[in-house]
């Protein structure tokens, strides 16, 4: 008992750091993409690719990324230890996972509260494509690729892809972290 | 008599990996199709929660818009070079100087300024100069871990 006591005092638990992170990188990340999607909605589809809205995700990005040095830190002010570099790449990872499930589950409850903003973003953007100055052939192909955002298999492969890019990210972030709050030098 | 000495090495070798990746995923579809329309692509899906991806701030590769801003590419990029050349760069370190966090701290305050005096129509910055302020902060990113995976050791 002694000896299990010793252990979790010299290896503490992580996992509320990893919790508290990837809820905030979740959260915020979330709220840019829907606060940005109504932005979005309320201007008039012009033909750019780009809308003033989406200029809300150069802040979503430092907040993406920054979750493995901020869980590192939280870890490290808790239990005031030291580690090495890879169990902070670990951190980083989890808080990537953490992340974007939150993300995912934030983003189907919004679906809940407001049905048709989902829809109305692809109608938002076919409109936007139908706008901009291109062959009808690649309007009508890039219109035919906006599918049901809704579908269970779009649902996944959008998590899919956004853990590839918060999970390296946070990966980094995660070893920076740990070298600077937790290296024993 | 100097020798290089790598640690961590699984790690090392997984982030060069994740990194010449991301790496690629970030040059867009432009890679491998000439697509004009890049949006619905998976390279875009991966950035979309990380870049703000606008058109008129990023490079194209053959006529298609990259995945990344050119800050961004910057980033990727100087990360991507700096963690291939943490070797080199732990043999040309000097001894005992620790650089990299003072480096960093001052590309983050680099790339605010830049950031806020185009905003506020002080100056107008270019593909070039967003892409080098990136690169300045994507290089000590890597570097910053440069002992954690290659130390210099004296064997006398």
């Amino acid at each position: 008992m002694d000896m299990e006591n010793e252990q979790i005092q010299e290896n503490p638990s992580y996992w509320n750091s990893v919790i508290i992170a990837s809820l905030v990188v979740g959260i915020v990340v979330t709220a840019f993409a829907i606060i940005g999607g109504y932005m979005t909605l309320g201007s008039e589809p012009s033909g750019s690719f780009f809308s003033s809205a989406q200029l809300l995700g150069t802040i979503g990005c430092l907040v993406g990324a920054i979750g493995g040095v901020l869980a590192n830190w939280h870890y490290t002010k808790e239990y005031d230890i030291t580690y090495k570099i890879g169990k902070g790449a670990l951190i980083g990872l989890f808080v990537g996972l953490g992340a974007t499930i939150v993300s995912v589950i934030l983003g189907q409850i919004w679906n809940i509260i407001d049905p048709s903003f989902q829809q109305a973003l692809v109608d938002w953007n076919i409109q936007n494509i139908e706008a901009m100055q291109m062959p009808a052939e690649a309007k009508e192909q890039a219109i035919s690729g906006m599918e049901n955002p809704n579908s269970a298999k779009n649902i996944g492969l959008q998590a899919l892809f956004t853990f590839i890019g918060l999970g390296v990210m946070n990966v980094i972030s995660g070893l920076i972290g740990a070298k600077i709050f937790a290296s024993e030098e | 008599m100097w020798s290089l000495q790598a640690h961590n090495k699984t790690l090392y070798w997984s982030l060069l990996s994740a990194l010449l990746f991301l790496d690629i995923a970030a040059l867009g579809p432009g890679l491998f199709s000439s697509s004009s329309i890049a949006i619905n692509s998976w390279q875009f899906a991966i950035f979309d929660v990380l870049c703000h991806q606008d058109p008129a701030r990023s490079y194209t590769l053959s006529g298609v818009q990259m995945a990344v801003c050119a800050r961004c590419f910057g980033i990727y990029g100087a990360l991507l070079a700096g963690w291939i050349l943490l070797p080199v760069y732990a043999l040309l370190k000097k001894r005992g100087q620790n650089i990299e966090k003072g480096w960093l701290i001052a590309a983050i305050l680099l790339n605010l300024v830049d950031v806020s005096g185009n905003y506020f129509g002080l100056w107008t910055n270019t593909l070039t100069s967003r892409f080098i302020m990136g690169a300045l902060f994507g290089l000590p990113l890597a570097f910053i871990l440069v002992h954690e995976f290659f130390t210099l050791n004296n064997s006398e």
